[in-house]
């Protein structure tokens, strides 16, 4: 933690909103990947963001420094966005599936101009970006924040254990878990093995997937 | 080990996160069981996935809608615990939104009447009050208004406040002066004893001298071989070392060594003339520079500069707002970026004058110019020197001879031609 950093976070306890704000700047981008990753809407994700900094602000006074602001920061955001998701799955337990296609025909659309290699190459990136993604949100909260925090936040082991309040052998165990259960909705691993081990194989099995 | 114990392992191992014993271990069945290297690219490749997925866009207009709830919930918070009359005023607009608003008006007009029936004998001074309340439901909206007006006010003094927090800043600049009347004060004692140690220094580092000799020597044919590991044995019993070497041949066969040569500044003088009793000086000459003004200027520098960030770290942690961290921050940098070129300088100044340099060349005599030769010789070596210059001549003329040869055959061909017809 750089001393600019430490000192906002003393003013912004007394409540300084302008030093609050550049807390936010710092970190808005992270917390909000790390809300869309786990809730795969960019809605929700959104409002989850929002709320987990307006429940940063009013807790601020209670931030004593036993960790860093960062941990602290990436704590409120990764349990307000389990506690979300199980709420969810309890409400909504079958269609669940649905909700994140929607999302899904956004992203698609804006990703594509993006990508500089031939069309077809690009449809099999989007096609495994997609898949990857689709399969990080049927993964179970536990490990949907496992994968989000380690493997596309790529925060260390140490900082996932403290942030989600568990030692570090249990996060390597669960990361583990988490990453296994993810290449088999991955279906095998075809898409992934078409990929990346032989670049060269076209027409993606796309439909292999869903 | 197993495939089974393997694959538990991988996860581990692909973050790098794995201790070096199972590492080992691992590595050795990846390289016996393709399988699990394939299980293990697979896993790189899914975990690379993941990570494309990291760059995620901030919807527009995020960071403005989410300080505006934040004000909004921080006034929320401050308004309603304010005093029993917003806990009324709420109430009351809580009772006006639920389903008993008709009760709640009725209740809210006697209660009106008996307010104003108490009120009115009472003389004009009261008036205000009455004023304030005149209708049951205009009331509401007086009731809301003021609330608003409230929240304009509470907001007013939440944007006061950093104004109102810099007087403690100028509180901490004021006492900060006061302390640097003492500071002053000791610090004309601190440049006293400043002197005296730097006087001290000067005495006991003596004098910082950056030292550069060059040494030209000369040493009979075919013992270029033996004067260079002398050169070594005495460089390296001095402390020293060859920074550089070169060795080159002319095309008269004359040997010839270069050295670059670094040894400890107090053994420059020894060196030195132990590398001249190595063969016959050709020329010497030593330049000495004292830096010792200039050494003691850098670390004084030096020394200003660091107490300048010590005190800079000490603002950062007074600084009330914003505006001031970010100027502490800036100011903080320049220091910074000073106290490092100060530092590169000062290691400089420091690595010269520790280690001196040496150029020393050695060369073998001219093997066609024996030393202190006869009147035979030196005709011997007239006649060379001009039959060289000939063959010189001739040799590059030569090219031209060729050409103008040629064209005197054609010319004398045809010449002898037109003479026969």
């Amino acid at each position: 933690m750089s001393i600019e950093e430490t000192r906002l976070v003393e003013l912004a306890k007394r409540g300084d909103a302008d030093a609050f704000g550049l807390l936010v700047k710092d970190y808005e981008r992270k917390v909000y990947a790390i809300a869309y990753r786990m809730l795969g809407d960019g809605e929700d994700a959104k409002d989850l963001a929002q709320e987990a900094f307006v429940r940063l602000y009013v807790s601020m006074k209670s931030f004593q420094g036993e960790c860093s602001f960062s941990t602290w920061v990436y704590r409120i955001v990764s349990n307000l966005c389990i506690d979300r998701l199980r709420r969810k799955g309890k409400e909504l337990a079958r269609c669940s599936l649905d909700a994140p296609v929607q999302g899904d025909e956004d992203e698609f659309q804006r990703q594509v101009p993006d990508m500089s290699p031939g069309p077809e190459e690009i449809a099999e990136r989007v096609e495994l970006q997609e898949a990857v993604r689709e399969g990080i949100l049927s993964l179970p909260p536990e490990y949907r924040a496992m994968i989000v925090l380690r493997d596309v936040n790529g925060l260390s082991y140490e900082e996932i254990g403290e942030i989600l309040g568990l030692n570090v052998g249990t996060v390597k165990s669960r990361l583990w878990r988490a990453r296994q259960e993810l290449s088999r909705r991955l279906s095998s691993s075809e898409l992934l093995r078409a990929a990346f081990v032989n670049p060269a194989v076209k027409g993606g099995p796309a439909d292999e997937v869903r | 080990m197993k495939c089974v114990e393997a694959r538990q392992l991988l996860s581990e191992y692909a973050d790098g996160e794995l201790d070096p014993i199972h590492a080992a271990k691992l590595e050795e069945h990846l390289s016996d069981c393709t399988e699990c290297a394939m299980e293990l690219q697979l896993l790189r490749a899914q975990i690379r996935c993941c990570a494309e997925l990291s760059d995620v866009k901030l919807p527009d207009g995020f960071h403005e809608e989410l300080m505006a709830r934040i004000k909004a919930s921080t006034q929320h918070s401050s308004a309603g615990s304010k005093t029993g009359m917003n806990w009324f005023s709420s109430w009351i607009e809580k009772a006006a939104q639920s389903r008993y608003r008709a009760v709640a008006g009725v209740a809210m007009v006697l209660l009106l009447a008996f307010v104003l029936s108490r009120a009115y004998p009472l003389v004009g001074g009261i008036g205000e009050t009455t004023k304030s309340r005149p209708e049951g439901v205009p009331q509401v909206t007086m009731q809301s208004a003021e609330k608003k007006l409230e929240l304009q006010d509470s907001y007013g003094r939440g944007a006061l406040q950093p104004a109102g927090s810099l007087a403690p800043g100028k509180e901490a600049q004021s006492q900060s002066q006061s302390h640097s009347q003492p500071q002053q004060f000791s610090s004309v004692n601190l440049d006293t004893a400043n002197v005296r140690a730097l006087s001290g220094q000067r005495l006991e580092i003596s004098q910082k001298l950056i030292k550069r000799g060059s040494l030209s020597l000369e040493v009979p044919e075919g013992s270029l071989d033996k004067a260079a590991q002398n050169v070594q044995s005495i460089v390296q019993a001095a402390g020293g070392y060859i920074e550089n070497s070169s060795s080159s041949s002319e095309t008269d066969k004359r040997g010839r060594l270069y050295f670059g040569l670094r040894v400890p500044e107090d053994r420059f003088d020894s060196v030195f003339e132990q590398l001249s009793r190595i063969g016959r000086v050709v020329s010497r000459s030593v330049n000495v520079s004292d830096v010792t003004e200039q050494f003691i200027d850098v670390q004084a520098q030096l020394r200003n500069k660091e107490t300048q960030e010590q005190r800079l770290l000490e603002i950062m942690g007074k600084a009330n707002t914003v505006g001031e961290i970010l100027q502490v921050e800036n100011e903080l940098n320049r220091v910074r970026t000073d106290i490092d070129s100060l530092k590169q300088r000062l290691k400089y100044l420091e690595n010269a004058t520790a280690m001196s340099t040496i150029a020393l060349t050695i060369a073998e005599p001219n093997a066609l110019l024996p030393v202190g030769g006869g009147l035979l010789d030196s005709v011997v070596q007239a006649f060379m020197r001009a039959a060289r210059g000939v063959l010189i001549l001739a040799a590059s003329l030569l090219p031209y001879a060729a050409a103008i040869a040629i064209v005197w055959w054609i010319i004398a061909k045809l010449l002898g031609r037109a003479a026969k017809s």
